[in-house]
């Protein structure tokens, strides 16, 4: 079965080993895999605070002002990988923001309306993951994937209408400026992988009925299942041996002065890389 | 590796309207108008705005800090590390009456040579980084001295005397940064620029054992033919 000798990878199978026992048959193939389900508590808090102020400068409310304030705390995990893990990304929002604006009765029938608004959305995505990952094929990762995003979004909101009755018509004529800031930072590409994908094997991308290593009707075995188990036959023995048929990675390069994100990958044959 | 992706996106969105809203009869309201949107597509802010010429030189080895050399009244040219992730506020890197520029991390980024001419001659100097009160500063050339690059272990430091020679000193950073006697390694036959302080005309291969220089000397120099419109040849 394995010609060039290849054989078991032992941290792999350390990793594979130290899986909990499954419990839910309703998943997987019945086989090599089952599902798994388990209790977890995530607490997650949602503050969010609220207040305003009214005044009329004017006892004959010519001229009114208001204020309005937001504040958002909430924080929210996500149910980890596996008990006793932390939650696989937890999600802070911190957005906040506030609005003031003057109305000037300046006649009986003109009236003008100015705002200013200015918005902070907040939002940190922060995922339990950063450092280079190998991922099994066709089961749950052992420990989260999952990377970071944090997000700031300053607005800023100037508005004024007017408004002017005349026998059956209402004018109306006014103007809007938005200033966006969309500031983002995040290590979703900062990381190299590898991956254990069947669709990268040589031989017809398979190790089942490909005549080739492993294939176990070539040894003198009895004949993987190709039509119902052919792709998890693949999955398995690519997670055994850690064959790792395709890598990608995100390089940074300044150009111009700035970051440039690029895209590369190496889609190779078995075996590529093991370990 | 490892380090994170910045991104910085402004636009302004401007609007403006009139309209009418018209009670032609008792039961019968028209509301008609005219709005405009000029809405601008999102793009990268500037990463520094300055008053005068600023030019990026050097990135630290985990992406944190771009070192730029920017041109200020009563200073001259001076060296900047202006952080990229966090606190976008430069930071000081050198600056005296003199002209500092060329500043290059070291590939462990921990330190910075530079080129100043703050002693009448433009001469190497390093630095740590990032700075503190008593980190020191010492000059690593002998008799002159420009353009500075490390080895990728950082165990050497190349740049070009006066007379167009490749230098090379041996540094150590551990305990104290120390270096060597410079020792010249080949005539570079460089390109005079006239801006021997400027953009850097040579770099070194990964191994250190190679250069790419720009030279006045064409002479043995094998040419580079691009090709236009290839694929149109290949389907033929």
């Amino acid at each position: 079965m394995d010609p060039s000798v290849v054989g078991i990878s032992a941290p792999l199978l350390q990793v594979l080993n130290a899986y909990p026992q499954g419990n839910d048959p309703t998943q997987g193939d019945g086989l090599n895999s089952i599902g798994y389900r388990f209790p977890y508590t995530i607490d997650r808090k949602y503050d969010t605070y609220v207040a305003r102020i009214d005044w009329n400068v004017t006892p004959s409310g010519k001229h009114t002002l208001f204020w309005r304030g937001n504040l958002q705390n909430d924080r929210e995990p996500t149910p980890p990988a596996f008990p006793g893990q932390p939650p696989q990304t937890t999600t802070l929002t911190n957005s906040k923001g506030f609005a003031v604006g003057y109305t000037w009765l300046i006649t009986s029938n003109l009236v003008n309306n100015a705002r200013y608004g200015s918005t902070r959305q907040g939002l940190d995505d922060a995922g339990a993951s950063n450092e280079p990952i190998i991922y099994f094929s066709e089961v749950a990762q052992p420990v989260s994937t999952q990377r970071s995003t944090d997000v700031i979004i300053p607005v800023q909101n100037v508005v004024d209408d007017v408004s002017w009755t005349k026998h059956n018509h209402n004018f109306a004529f006014g103007g809007n400026i938005r200033f966006i800031d969309d500031q983002r930072v995040s290590n979703a590409q900062s990381y190299p992988d590898g991956q254990m994908n069947q669709g990268w094997l040589t031989r017809s991308s398979t190790i089942a009925n490909s005549h080739g290593p492993f294939d176990p009707q070539v040894y003198g075995y009895p004949a993987a299942d190709f039509a119902n188990y052919g792709n998890e036959y693949n999955d398995a023995i690519l997670n055994l041996i850690g064959a790792i048929t395709e890598g990608g990675c995100s390089l940074q390069l300044p150009e111009d002065g700035r970051y440039a994100s690029r895209g590369c990958s190496a889609k190779a044959r078995l075996p590529m890389e093991r370990i | 590796v490892g380090a994170p992706l910045k991104r910085d996106y402004r636009w302004n969105e401007y609007e403006i309207y009139a309209q009418d809203t018209w009670k032609a009869l008792s039961n019968l309201t028209l509301t008609y108008g005219l709005r405009y949107s000029y809405l601008q597509a999102p793009a990268e802010g500037l990463l520094i705005r300055t008053n005068s010429l600023a030019v990026p030189k050097s990135w630290s080895p985990d992406g944190r800090f771009l070192i730029y050399a920017q041109i200020n009244p009563g200073t001259g040219a001076d060296l900047f590390a202006l952080p990229i992730v966090d606190d976008p506020h430069p930071l000081v890197l050198a600056q005296t009456t003199g002209n500092e520029d060329q500043g290059q991390f070291s590939p462990d980024g921990h330190w910075v040579a530079y080129t100043s001419n703050e002693s009448g001659l433009s001469e190497i100097y390093v630095i740590p980084f990032p700075l503190t009160p008593n980190g020191g500063k010492w000059m690593v050339s002998r008799g002159g001295g420009v353009q500075p690059r490390w080895r990728r272990d950082g165990k050497e430091l190349f740049y070009i005397s006066p007379d167009w020679k490749m230098m090379a000193v041996d540094v150590s950073t551990s305990p104290v940064f120390r270096a060597g006697t410079p020792q010249a390694l080949f005539d570079t036959e460089m390109a005079d620029t006239g801006i021997r302080t400027g953009p850097m005309s040579w770099d070194i291969a990964p191994d250190g054992n190679r250069f790419l220089i720009t030279s006045a000397n064409s002479t043995d120099t094998s040419s580079l033919n691009v090709i236009l419109n290839w694929r149109a040849e290949q389907e033929k």
